[in-house]
């Protein structure tokens, strides 16, 4: 399994990484735009991330943005739904209604931070990829 | 005139004597006669044979080509249409007898004939192909009888008339009609030929006045704009125009090389027919101008009166050129230098901010692994150098924010007292840190409110109290806040930051304010610091009208004061008048009367009218006033009030759509303003679109009141939220918030106690860091940032189960976004105690763990 975690905050990021390292090949972005960068090369180059866990306030380019972009890529590039990258959100309880819900059809799942790593590996046995 | 007559009348040979009879006859005075050849004698007549012996320049004023249908064609071929005229009878008969009469004769059947064609009659006749048989055979089918028009001076027409009347066999009669029709419509002709002649004369003397006018004017309008020409080659061609005009010199010319000293400045030529006008100023000598050939030299003296003006003009104008473009040359230099300096900076700073954000986080995750020392000790280096260039490129982005007149200053009431704590406070970590004291005091007679930019103040504040913690080893640092001056409606006051450091070296003082100088060569690498918050610190005070300095002596202390004039506020506004949106207070990040001045009024771009009639109805609900615009063009202009915060857009709207008029509204230089995207398409290239023409968010028609509460919370520029948030009660979890949760975090981790353990090593070793990069941005006045660095810490403390601190970080984040940076200020002391009061509760529950070492994160 092949991850990209996308958070700007170290110690989140260090729980995220400690538990998907034990799962497989495991990167990191710190803003959106690093996140659709990496993205995008990991598709271009034929080996496309499994799952994503996006942040959703970032600096630079926050999460929604972000998720934005990779499905726009994905779907430029005749991604089928089914095969797309999944991506899980992880956000705070005030983020979650309004505009965080209306790309709901954009992401496959989401966590409240701080994150909790059963919860986590629910969402991965969930995509079937472990 | 040359002798030539004005006045040419050409007729046919056939009428050679009746025109011939003209001669001299009153009203046809100075006429001459000419003839061209007949054309019904199967002539050539064309404008060679009419022109031929006509004498060359100038051969008449007006040349009239009198005849019948057989003059109509030339016109079309008219040489000189100005002075030949075609007079076209229709035929030439009614030139003898008139149209009416003519007319009659030829209904009734007769044919009609003049004597001078009468003359020739066998030969027309002939001409046509007839003879003695066939002539009368034809005339007897058309004709009844022959008319002649008798002029009287054929003696032979009757004869003639006969003749024909027996060759052709038909009757013929003779009508005297005399010369009485011929000369009246010759003379007619040379009237109009003089009235026109009369009328040009008029006409051309006006011309020649207002050309005359004109050239006045002109030369009046160049010779007043001679002294605002900016470059000297104008300035010389416009002199030399002027002469030109003047004088009408069959030469002009500049010559810019010195003459003799004695020289007078207005001298003839030799010849008479020239002359030559210094163009000199004082000491300067610019040349001279030469004139050659002049029109009318015989007004000498004149000529030299106007051109002695000129010359002064000129000389003047000359030297302001110069001035000028010396003056040009060197703003141009400076300011261009200025500005891509400025960009330069700017973009370079964004381009290597973000970089270096993943250079230092990445070095963060390095720390937290299993390191040698040797690593480790490289790894903090690196770390500490990013931390320095970061701040550095923050030091930078101001100051050319600042030097590009980016910078405006906030005019509000605030508390010098207040700002003054607010600065210690930012502070007081650093000094302690170092083991200094860090004391502040404020005059009495300083007032209690005054008005200006306190965060700005404040920014100049932190800049000078945290250089003097940087060069300061022992001691303590003194701020003292003074009453300098007092005029109408404003008070000087003056801030000092006294401190017990190193001193400044006398000759150092001077160039200290400029950008990247410090006083001591070495500094750099021993204290840190970009040296360029001096040079921001200067600018700022500059912009609020004050000064700054510094006394020093080395090795004892120096004090950098600054001066800052600031306003006295003008009394409070009765609470009644409040807009009804501040009213409202409770429920919406309102301005609190004297905290803002800033318009609530959003504009919703939509044309539909129940979405217009929907979105009325939330923004009033929300506590806001709205007004719709219909179309983008509508909104675009109701944009240019500046009364609005905010724009909801649509983005199909009748004219132009939504990211057109986005794009518009951005390229008008109105980047401040929010646009928010209604969009009932959410797919993902439309959102793309939204960002791509310089929107800032996006709301999914139909717009819920939740999601739009959100939006506006988000991006209204208001101040004092702080109000609103501190009635309104925080979720319960947050306040009843423990300071470690650990049976949390430990199922959060499904029990990991290694991980756990390491992922709080890493917040204590982290916890700094974060800290000061909040205190930066909070210097550095950027609400934004220092928004998403409070909500960093707040999601770092919740991931250790920090709620407590957490909850701060919530705190402070909520206070940021609504651009409260006070707020944030006031809380960082309760930071520190909370991270305080967890490191403790951590290291009693015996966290982070077997291979502790919370001494590195301290």
């Amino acid at each position: 399994m092949k991850t990209l975690i996308v958070e700007d905050d170290f110690t989140a990021r260090l729980v995220l990484q400690q538990a998907l390292s034990r799962h497989g090949e495991c990167h990191i972005a710190v803003n959106g735009l690093e996140a659709v960068e990496a993205v995008r090369m990991a598709i271009e180059q034929g080996d496309p991330y499994n799952l994503v866990c996006m942040d959703v306030v970032m600096p630079e380019m926050d999460g929604p943005a972000a998720v934005w972009r990779i499905r726009a890529f994905e779907e430029a590039r005749g991604i089928p739904p089914a095969a797309r990258t999944r991506i899980v959100m992880t956000t705070i309880v005030e983020e979650l209604g309004g505009a965080f819900q209306s790309f709901r059809q954009l992401w496959d799942g989401y966590m409240m931070k701080p994150v909790d790593i059963g919860e986590l590996m629910g969402h991965l046995q969930g995509f079937g990829l472990i | 005139m040359g002798g030539s007559p004005p006045f040419v009348l050409s007729v046919c040979e056939s009428f050679r004597r009746e025109a011939e009879s003209l001669a001299g006859t009153v009203g046809f005075e100075g006429t001459a006669i000419r003839v061209h050849p007949a054309k019904c004698l199967g002539r050539e007549l064309g404008w060679e044979a009419i022109l031929r012996g006509c004498p060359a320049q100038p051969p008449f004023e007006r040349l009239c080509v009198a005849g019948g249908h057989c003059v109509r064609r030339l016109a079309a071929t008219n040489p000189d249409p100005g002075r030949i005229a075609i007079c076209d009878a229709t035929q030439c008969l009614y030139l003898l007898a008139g149209k009416t009469y003519v007319d009659h004769c030829q209904r009734r059947g007769s044919y009609v004939l003049s004597p001078g064609w009468l003359e020739h009659w066998e030969e027309h006749v002939r001409g046509w192909g007839f003879d003695r048989d066939t002539a009368p055979q034809f005339f007897a089918e058309s004709m009844k009888d022959l008319v002649l028009l008798d002029t009287g001076l054929y003696p032979d027409a009757s004869g003639h008339l006969n003749a024909m009347a027996d060759f052709v066999r038909l009757p013929a009669s003779s009508v005297p009609v005399g010369l009485d029709m011929f000369r009246r419509w010759a003379a007619e002709l040379a009237l109009r030929w003089r009235l026109d002649s009369a009328g040009k004369a008029l006409t051309a003397a006006r011309a020649e006045a207002q050309r005359v006018r004109a050239h006045a004017a002109m030369v009046l309008d160049l010779m007043s704009r001679l002294t605002d020409i900016h470059s000297e080659a104008e300035v010389i061609q416009h002199g030399l125009d002027v002469c030109r005009m003047l004088y009408a010199p069959q030469r002009a010319e500049f010559k810019a090389q010195a003459v003799a000293e004695d020289l007078p400045d207005a001298s003839w030529s030799p010849d008479g027919r020239g002359f030559r006008i210094r163009i000199r100023r004082r000491e300067a000598d610019f040349g001279t101008v030469e004139l050659e050939g002049v029109a009318f030299p015989e007004w000498q003296d004149r000529y030299l009166s106007t051109a002695l003006a000129i010359a002064h003009t000129m000389a003047l104008a000359i030297s302001n050129a110069r001035g000028y473009q010396a003056l040009q040359a060197e703003r141009d230099r400076y300011g261009a230098a200025t500005r891509a300096k400025s960009d330069f900076l700017a973009s370079m700073s964004h381009e290597i901010r973000t970089p270096m954000n993943g250079v230092i986080a990445m070095i963060q995750l390095l720390l937290t692994t299993d390191l040698s020392s040797e690593q480790r000790h490289y790894a903090e280096v690196v770390q500490t150098s990013g931390r320095a260039l970061l701040a550095l490129i923050g030091d930078i982005l101001d100051l050319s924010k600042v030097e590009s007149g980016k910078l405006t200053l906030e005019a509000r009431d605030f508390d010098v007292r207040s700002t003054l704590g607010d600065a210690i406070s930012m502070l007081e970590v650093p000094a302690s840190a170092k083991g200094l004291t860090l004391s502040g005091q404020t005059a009495p007679e300083v007032p209690a409110l005054l008005k200006g930019d306190p965060l700005r103040l404040r920014q100049v504040l932190t800049n000078l109290i945290g250089n003097a913690i940087k060069f300061t080893e022992r001691g303590g640092i003194d701020v003292r806040v003074t009453l300098d001056g007092e005029t109408t409606g404003a008070s000087t006051v003056r801030f000092a930051v006294t401190d017990t450091g190193i001193g400044i070296p006398r000759d150092r003082i001077a160039a200290l304010f400029s950008p990247f100088v410090q006083a001591h060569a070495s500094t750099t690498r021993k204290y840190g610091g970009t040296g360029l918050g001096l040079a921001i610190s200067r600018r700022l005070a500059e912009l609020m009208g004050g000064e700054t300095g510094v006394e020093s002596q080395e090795g004892a202390g120096s004090t950098f004061w600054f001066t800052a004039v600031l306003g006295r506020p003008e009394p409070e506004p009765r609470h009644g008048a409040q807009p009804e949106a501040e009213r409202r207070g409770a429920c919406l990040p309102a301005a609190g009367g004297s905290l803002s001045r800033r318009p609530l009024r959003i504009l919703v771009a939509e044309d539909d009218p129940s979405g217009q009639a929907v979105a009325r109805a939330q923004i009033g609900k929300l506590g806001y006033q709205a007004d719709m615009a219909a179309t983008a063009m509508e909104a675009i202009r109701a944009m240019e009030s500046g009364r609005y915060g905010l724009i909801l857009m649509d983005c199909h709207l009748p004219d132009i759509d939504g990211y057109e008029a986005t794009r518009r509204i951005r390229a008008a230089g109105r980047t401040d303003i929010p646009i928010i995207a209604l969009t009932a398409d959410a797919m993902a290239g439309n959102i793309d679109r939204c960002m791509g023409a310089g929107m800032n968010g996006f709301l999914s028609k139909p717009v819920e009141l939740d999601q739009l509460r959100e939006a506006l919370v988000k991006w209204l520029p208001v101040r004092g939220a702080r109000e609103a948030d501190r009635t309104a009660p925080g979720p319960a979890a947050e306040t009843a918030a423990s300071v470690f949760d650990a049976p949390g975090l430990l199922r959060r981790l499904r029990d990991d106690r290694e991980l756990a353990g390491a992922v709080i090593r890493g917040f204590l070793q982290d916890w700094p860091i974060q800290l000061a990069l909040l205190s930066e941005r909070l210097t550095a006045l950027d609400a934004p940032g220092t928004r998403s660095q409070a909500h960093r810490i707040r999601g770092a403390a919740a991931c250790v189960a920090a709620g407590a601190l957490s909850g701060l970080g919530h705190e402070m984040e909520r206070a940021a976004m609504a651009n409260d940076l006070d707020s944030v200020v006031a809380l960082l002391p309760r930071a520190n105690e909370e991270f305080e009061r967890l490191k403790a509760a951590l290291q009693a529950a015996g966290w982070p763990g077997q291979n502790s070492d919370l001494e590195l994160a301290t």
